[in-house]
């Protein structure tokens, strides 16, 4: 308890505490082995004071005893006067019969002496009682009895212990007086310390020094605490130098990084849009190669026109100009004419049927053309639409963008489309998904040398907020070592690809808070992906 | 030695002869004859004799001359060990006795004899009886160191040393400190102390002169 207390104090307290304790104690110890030492010194020179006495007392009543003179007897007695602490006094005779005895005048109270006894002496109820046999001769012809109240003793303790305490107090102040001086030594140069270490704490001042006084283990002490301040202050120094430079270093990486992914998000945009771009002029491409293909049959079939015909019919009813009649009736050429018109007319009609027909085509391939460029360029806006669409013509959208490439490569397309109010979607990504996982499946396809190219494409109802596209294909699949990598940036099995897709579909998916993943079951097995995003309508939405 | 016992025995039953109707008569008396028996007894210890005296015999003697009032009060002491010496008690018989029956052989030889050994004695205690002989009795023993005992009237004038009295139906005693002096007896504070009187009385002879 008293070290818990300790604890808590300053080293001055302690100081001046532990110096007073020692002190106190020790005196305390001092005093009360004196005490007791004199208590007992007291008692034996009381005792033999008292056998003094009593011996006097039995050499000068031998006489007395021997002619029983008791008036001698009591005036031997009678000297224990001079005596204060003798309270009483007897003389027994030979037989052990009260001869004479003695009382203190002060005493009023009868006192009864005790029984004879042989020569002996007792600390009694506060009193010696001694007794001591009267020898004549050899003989012991009676016996003293002397009884001290030591009230002698008790005053001395009195004066002792009054003494003592005084003596304490007067100790303990100049122990108190000596100890605030002398503590000073010891405390001084540790509260000092204490302080700087204090002030150093709060100020955070490292270039604080605490100043030596002494060489002793506290000047030690702050030798190594100065030394201490000094390394620390180094090291702050160069902790503040490293933090600055980190700090520029961080902002130029910052910079840096904020400029790299600047340039990634736009080199990303452009990817894609490259990507997409490549897939839409892909299939711009393919409907343009039908075009050329319907452009050479129309130009083929101009060319092949029987209109020439014409022209000779009228190059020869020009030469017969002016015996038209006589040349339609009489010559043989004339003779034929209207049937070759009218076997002309029929092919120039049937020639006419078939260039609109085939006009028919290109147009309807250039207007493809022009609804796949619209479609890329209505997409193809950098900012993300978020607009009320239905999602079918949306998958449709995507589809009739790679009809071409699809119908080259001999891809099947089923669609299994479940009802689907119109949802609120970024068209453009998940356009661009779609594109992007329909022209992946159309190379597995092609890439799998089947005949059955099947590529199944689903809409599911809305489940749990959530709807799903699925994008099947009977193709190549997805090796395992592949699986982990297809997401992956710069990840392609395509000769000429990016390895963007798929990258930069997931993340578009991801954007608008929904997910793209792939199962396959191996390789040849086909890939199923599924694009799921969260399902929100205009309605709820208001 | 048998010799003496046999006397002594007869001395005893001599005296107890004559004391029985006294102690029968009065045992208060009987009890002053025993307190001052044991006072005689207890005056060796108070008293100390010359060198001379020591060296002379080894038996503490103490002699009781005339009619003894004592009866066997001191049977009880006797032989008892005192100052390293062995207690002995003589009985004198009176000297008008002594004279009387010795008659015819009175002679310096026989005086001397008798002289001789009152003279050895420490203690003479003298009776009451030999009252008239009480001067020609201490006049034997002069310059012997013999310590004269006496209760009779006169005694220290006559040259006594310790004399007993009554007072208050107790016994006292006094002291002639000019004959112990002359006697070379040293008698202790204590015993002088005690003492009812201390006198300096001087013997006739001495008064004479």
């Amino acid at each position: 308890m008293i070290t818990a207390k300790l604890r808590n104090m300053s080293i001055k307290q302690k100081l001046t505490v532990i110096i007073m304790l020692t002190s106190s104690v020790i005196t305390l110890l001092a005093v009360t082995v004196f005490t007791v030492w004199a208590v007992f010194d007291f008692r034996r020179h009381l005792v033999s004071d008292i056998q003094t006495h009593a011996g006097i007392i039995a050499n000068n009543c031998t006489a007395s005893l021997a002619f029983s003179d008791k008036k001698d007897a009591k005036q031997v007695l009678s000297a224990l006067r001079a005596e204060d602490s003798i309270a009483f006094a007897c003389i027994y005779d030979k037989q052990g019969r009260v001869f004479v005895e003695y009382q203190r005048g002060d005493i009023t109270e009868k006192i009864q002496p005790p029984k004879c006894q042989k020569d002996n002496f007792a600390f009694e109820n506060g009193y010696l009682s001694l007794f001591k046999q009267i020898y004549l001769d050899g003989e012991i012809i009676g016996t003293v009895y002397l009884r001290d109240d030591m009230s002698a003793l008790y005053d001395e303790l009195v004066r002792d212990i009054a003494v003592a305490i005084g003596t304490l107090v007067f100790l303990l102040l100049i122990a108190y007086l000596l100890s605030s001086k002398l503590q000073k030594a010891v405390s001084g140069p540790i509260l000092n310390l204490a302080e700087v270490a204090k002030e150093v704490s709060e100020k955070k001042d490292y270039s604080t020094r605490a100043i030596k006084q002494t060489n002793d283990e506290v000047g030690l002490l702050i030798n190594a605490f100065n030394e201490m301040l000094e390394q620390i202050q180094q090291r702050d120094l160069e902790l503040v130098d490293a933090k600055e430079q980190l700090e520029i270093r961080v902002q130029q990486r910052t910079s840096e990084l904020q400029a790299a992914q600047k340039k990634l998000i736009k080199t990303a945009r452009q990817v894609g849009m490259a990507e997409t771009a490549t897939d839409v002029l892909h299939n711009v491409g393919n409907v343009l190669n039908s075009v050329s293909v319907t452009t050479a049959s129309i130009r083929k079939r101009v060319h092949d026109s029987k209109v020439s015909y014409l022209t000779e019919v009228v190059g020869l009813l020009e030469e017969h100009a002016d015996d038209l009649s006589t040349f339609m009736t009489t010559e043989e050429r004339g003779r034929k004419l209207p049937a070759f018109l009218a076997n002309l007319s029929q092919e120039l009609i049937t020639e006419q049927e078939r260039s609109l027909e085939a006009l028919e085509m290109l147009t309807k391939h250039v207007e493809h053309m022009a609804e796949i460029i619209q479609l890329q360029q209505s997409y193809s806006k950098t900012t993300s639409m978020v607009e009320s669409a239905s999602v079918v013509e949306l998958v449709e959208d995507a589809i009739r963008i790679n009809t071409e490439a699809l119908t080259r490569h001999g891809v099947e397309v089923k669609r299994e489309f479940a009802d689907m109010p119109p949802a609120l979607l970024d068209h453009h990504k998940v356009l661009q998904i779609l594109i992007n996982l329909i022209s992946n499946a159309k190379y597995a396809l092609s890439d799998s040398g089947r005949d059955d190219r099947i590529l199944t494409i689903c809409v599911k109802e809305p489940q749990g907020g959530h709807f799903r596209i699925e994008v099947h294909d009977n193709g190549i699949g997805i090796t395992e070592e592949n699986f982990t990598r297809i997401f992956k940036h710069g990840f392609t099995t395509k000769k000429h690809g990016y390895g963007f897709g798929l990258h930069s579909a997931a993340i578009a998916a991801k954007e608008m808070n929904g997910s793209l993943t792939a199962h396959s079951d191996g390789s040849g097995k086909g890939t199923i992906f599924t694009l799921e995003l969260p399902f929100q309508t205009q309605e709820a939405v208001k | 030695m048998k010799n003496k016992v046999y006397i002594l025995v007869i001395l005893i039953l001599f005296a107890a002869l004559f004391a029985t109707p006294a102690m029968a008569a009065d045992s208060k008396l009987n009890r002053e004859q025993q307190i001052k028996a044991a006072f005689i007894y207890n005056f060796i210890k108070f008293v100390d004799w010359p060198k001379e005296k020591i060296a002379d015999s080894n038996d503490i003697t103490i002699g009781i001359i005339g009619k003894n009032p004592f009866g066997n009060a001191f049977e009880a002491v006797k032989g008892k060990e005192i100052k390293n010496n062995k207690l002995v008690i003589k009985y004198f018989p009176q000297l008008e006795q002594y004279k009387a029956k010795h008659k015819d052989e009175y002679k310096d030889e026989y005086k001397d004899k008798y002289q001789g050994a009152l003279k050895k004695c420490y203690i003479l205690f003298i009776c009451s009886s030999e009252k008239e002989h009480l001067k020609e009795i201490i006049n034997f023993i002069k310059g012997s160191s013999v310590l004269t005992i006496g209760d009779m009237d006169g005694f220290l004038a006559a040259g006594g040393v310790i004399k007993f009295t009554m007072e208050e139906k107790k016994v006292r005693f006094e002291i002639n400190v000019t004959a112990a002096k002359r006697a070379k007896l040293k008698i202790r504070s204590q015993l002088l102390r005690l003492a009812k009187r201390v006198v300096e009385e001087k013997p006739p002879e001495d008064k004479k002169k």
